[in-house]
């Protein structure tokens, strides 16, 4: 099967306008976010947010991949609880998952410093509208109540399958919504309908005159190639789980170091994956930054499909990108 | 209506909105509120309050009234949108005229009462909160309740208790139909007693022995 990602490459630079080269072009990788009606924002320093590992009985230091996601200035998406053992000073944001068809918790809806509401039931992950949200307007006052009851200046946001429909999609941005949670809900290596997806979906919000509202996507994305792509075809921020699957995997450092050694390194298991996640981090990054030097843009909003050049025709027609 | 000197007064039509949830919130303990200048636009009205306090809402009220809300005791004089008392963990919720469809709607506790009448879902997905409702019901009350009561003065109309899995219905007058996993229990002195304190909170005049009682065939743990 071919990976779309390899057919892409980075369109020709563009010279910035103070300097003949962008080696000096200072770049970051920060995403706002912004309650309706409210002046204070959420700042994530990094695109990066964790969500499929984001459960603690999952990972066995749990706190340090959360301290690493804080240092990162990333955010995870997890219940209140799963961090309550985590260190105050190391606390990353949080977007506070609220599940359809169950009753909301304002301790949960309280505590969280962005709110994803679900569209997708919590047991088969079916998605579709709660009945009670169906009516025409219902959903707006819902997003608004909720922020009302969250204090007036927490973001809330609304996931939904990427591959639901246009109209659906439309539907949730003329709802008020804060940003939008896109999940690829197959997680199957990068396939043409992610990518189609994520700039339909961009698309949408460009129409609805909302250009810079965020899109959060939550795909198989195992390289910062694969979420620079993504980035640039509309994303706003995107999740690492699949890049840090094969250190969060390894069992090896679940297990209890034994014998001698376990008087001499008792905690050497857990800071090493923990180092190691930061390691790629870092490098991810790097890469992002020079990814964005070489485009001449100093911030991920200034992406665009216009970034990335198709190297095939067929290519070109699948994701929307120019042909090189 | 009494006077509001004593009271805290609250006008959302010269506030801005930001300001009036905030203020709401920020209510001291105790103390009695009045709300005015309110409509059937206002959605969100009180949501997330947590305060052990009076609210008089002198006006109607849009959707998600009261929703998730704790603790406060709130009577609306006007109407009510959809999904009144949503997600209601405690406290109570008088809504002195009609209400829309959703009432109750996932309510883990606290009182809901409405005089007038309440549209469809009445109830929905109740999960251990009290409705009570004066007037005509309509259909699908108790849709998916799993705990808690709903009394309804009324009547009901079609599919009564539609998966329902536990809690008790109380219904004076006709039920247009209910769900195949319903069926009505004698009303035993606990019901009647229960039924009793249900409707003198709300405010509703009423003999328990002119109710019936439905539950579900197979109850929940």
């Amino acid at each position: 099967m071919t990976n779309l990602l390899h057919e892409l490459v980075l369109a020709p630079c563009r010279l910035p306008p103070e300097g003949r080269n962008t080696d000096s072009l200072q770049t970051a990788l920060s995403v706002d976010f912004q309650a309706l009606g409210s002046n204070r924002t959420v700042h994530l320093s990094t695109p990066w947010i964790l969500r499929r590992w984001a459960d603690r009985s999952a990972v066995p230091d749990w706190p340090e991949l959360c301290a690493v996601m804080h240092k990162f200035g990333g955010a995870v998406v997890a219940p209140a609880a799963d961090l309550a053992a985590v260190d105050v000073s190391h606390l990353p944001v949080r977007i506070g998952p609220v599940c359809r068809d169950t009753p909301l918790d304002p301790d949960e809806i309280g505590t969280a410093d962005l709110i994803e509401f679900d569209l997708r039931h919590a047991s088969n992950k079916r998605w579709g509208w709660p009945v009670e949200l169906e009516s025409e307007g219902k959903l707006f006052a819902f997003i608004e109540a909720l922020r009302i009851a969250a204090g007036g200046d927490v973001p809330v946001g609304l996931a939904l399958p990427l591959n639901c429909q246009a109209d659906e999609l439309r539907k949730v941005m003329q709802s008020g919504a804060d940003f939008v949670s896109l999940v690829a809900e197959r997680h199957d290596p990068m396939q043409a309908w992610v990518l189609r997806g994520i700039r339909a979906a961009r698309e949408s919000c460009v129409a609805e005159g909302m250009p810079d509202l965020p899109l959060l996507l939550d795909a198989e994305l195992d390289s910062p190639w694969a979420a620079f792509v993504c980035l640039a075809l509309g994303a706003s921020a995107v999740t690492v789980d699949a890049m840090l699957a094969p250190i969060l995997a390894q069992q090896t450092a679940q297990q209890p170091v034994s014998g001698m050694l376990a008087g001499i390194l008792p905690d050497f298991p857990a800071a090493g994956r923990a180092d190691r996640i930061a390691a790629l981090l870092d490098e991810a990054n790097d890469q992002m930054h020079e990814l964005l030097r070489l485009q001449g843009v100093r911030r991920l909003g200034e992406l665009s499909p216009k970034c990335l050049r198709a190297v095939r025709p067929d290519v070109a027609r699948i994701t929307g990108v120019d042909q090189l | 209506m009494e006077s509001p000197a004593d009271k805290i007064v609250l006008n959302l039509s010269t506030m801005d909105r930001a300001g009036f949830h905030a203020q709401l919130r920020s209510v001291p303990t105790g103390e009695q509120v009045v709300v005015c200048g309110t409509s059937e636009k206002t959605h969100g009205l009180a949501a997330g309050l947590d305060c052990d306090c009076a609210l008089e809402i002198r006006g109607d009220a849009g959707d998600f009234l009261f929703m998730m809300g704790r603790a406060a005791a709130i009577e609306l004089h006007g109407i009510a949108g959809d999904c009144a008392g949503y997600s209601l963990c405690s406290g109570s919720l008088l809504i002195r005229k009609s209400c829309g469809d959703f009432l109750g709607a996932y309510a883990r506790g606290g009182f809901v009462g409405v005089h007038g009448r309440c549209g469809d879902y009445c109830g929905y997905a109740l999960d251990g909160g009290d409705v009570v409702v004066r007037s005509v019901c309509g259909q699908r009350a108790a849709c998916g309740m799993t705990s808690g009561d709903l009394v309804l003065c009324n009547g009901a109309g079609d599919d009564l208790g539609l998966n329902m899995q536990g809690g008790t219905i109380f219904v004076r007058g006709d039920v247009a139909s209910f769900a195949p996993q319903v069926r009505m229990f004698r009303m035993k002195d606990t019901d009647s007693m229960r039924l009793s304190l249900l409707l003198a909170r709300a405010g509703i005049k009423g003999d328990a022995k002119q109710f019936k009682v439905y539950r579900p065939k197979v109850r929940s743990k």
